[in-house]
């Protein structure tokens, strides 16, 4: 291909552009697994994956003579963290399986996928995968919020009290804290939200969010979409304010041991 | 109640068809397979560019390879 075909792959706007419309073909393929169809849904979700990782593989290596070094860890990078977000629909359907409590689910479908994600988080270099000094303080604050927002996802969801041993519930909650919150966190806010930043700035909050929102779209209540939505919201500008991950892993930990495993047992 | 797992897997498993159920596995395994043969590819484009990078390929390939262990064990389990 001319060089000049490659470097319409990589220039600023174009490449905000070709993000944007990955990103809004996610969305429409989502919707297509939820209300149309799901296997053409998790064709489409395959395909914009492949294309992403393509459109990076071909497009450093044009603008930069050197794929790799330079690119991931610059605005190409988007371009890798994008394919994680198909992932997560085509494995939670590949890997669930009848006769197997949710909250083994949680695990068997969340630790594949957080071990993609720190890969990729290898590869673009993510600031989150250094080591850090916390601000307990602040993260503190910041993770106790799961304890109200857990509520109010209670209230809005109202999920059956699960009849579990002291073993399950410990399982549950490294289930729910690990393999789904620590996961989510991870792949939005540390990853998608990072690397979106570095081509569109604050607007990347929105973006993330919504394809943090996108991936919840099958959840029942409806309500339940507008409390995730405000949720992210709110993890979003905490992880841009702080930069880190800590408290909101936390809280999310919190908000889903809240809603599943400790509100509905306490109220009933 | 989270991205991964919800009403959408739920009701898959409990009312999808078998074909439509297969239709799902058997994308999911040709999506890893072009994404190996891309890797394959690419390692042999290594020997003329030493800096070209293989690990970016790696966060998306695991998974499915995880995928794909799940899908041959329970369609040899007989669980789905």
């Amino acid at each position: 291909m001319p060089r000049q075909a490659g470097a319409a792959l990589v220039g600023g706007n174009r490449l905000r552009l070709f993000v944007v419309a990955y990103l809004v073909g996610i969305a429409v393929a989502e919707i297509c697994v939820v209300f149309v169809n799901v296997s053409i849904g998790v064709l489409a979700e395959g395909l914009l994956a492949l294309a992403s990782i393509n459109h990076y593989l071909f497009a450093g290596r044009r603008s930069q003579g050197v794929e790799g070094a330079e690119s991931a860890s610059g605005p190409l990078a988007v371009l890798l963290v994008i394919p994680l977000v198909p992932l997560v629909r085509i494995l939670s359907l590949t890997m669930t399986f009848e006769d197997v409590s949710d909250l083994t689910q949680y695990s068997v479908v969340g630790i594949p996928l957080l071990l993609g994600a720190i890969l990729t988080g290898r590869a673009v270099r993510s600031r989150h995968l250094a080591w850090r000094p916390v601000d307990w303080p602040s993260q503190g604050l910041i993770a106790l919020s799961g304890v109200p927002l857990g509520f109010a996802a209670f209230l809005v969801a109202r999920p059956p009290a699960l009849h579990a041993g002291w073993r399950q519930i410990l399982f549950g909650t490294l289930s729910l804290s690990i393999s789904a919150a620590l996961t989510e966190e991870f792949i939005f806010r540390g990853l998608l939200q990072e690397t979106l930043s570095r081509l569109f700035g604050g607007f990347a909050l929105l973006l993330s969010t919504g394809a943090f929102a996108i991936t919840y779209l099958a959840v029942r209540p409806v309500d339940y979409l507008v409390l995730i939505i405000i949720v992210g919201l709110l993890f979003a500008w905490a992880v841009e304010r702080t930069g880190s991950l800590v408290g909101v892993v936390l809280a999310h930990g919190l908000l889903n041991v809240g809603l599943v495993l400790v509100w509905p047992w306490v109220v009933g | 109640m989270t991205s991964t797992v919800n009403e959408l897997t739920r009701s898959f498993l409990a009312s999808t068809s078998e074909r439509e159920s297969i239709a799902v596995d058997v994308f999911a395994i040709a999506l890893l397979f072009v994404l190996l043969l891309e890797w394959e590819l690419l390692r042999a484009y290594i020997g003329q560019q030493r800096r070209l990078r293989l690990d970016v390929l790696a966060g998306t390939v695991v998974p499915l390879l995880a995928a794909f262990a799940v899908i041959v064990t329970v369609r040899a389990t007989g669980l789905r």
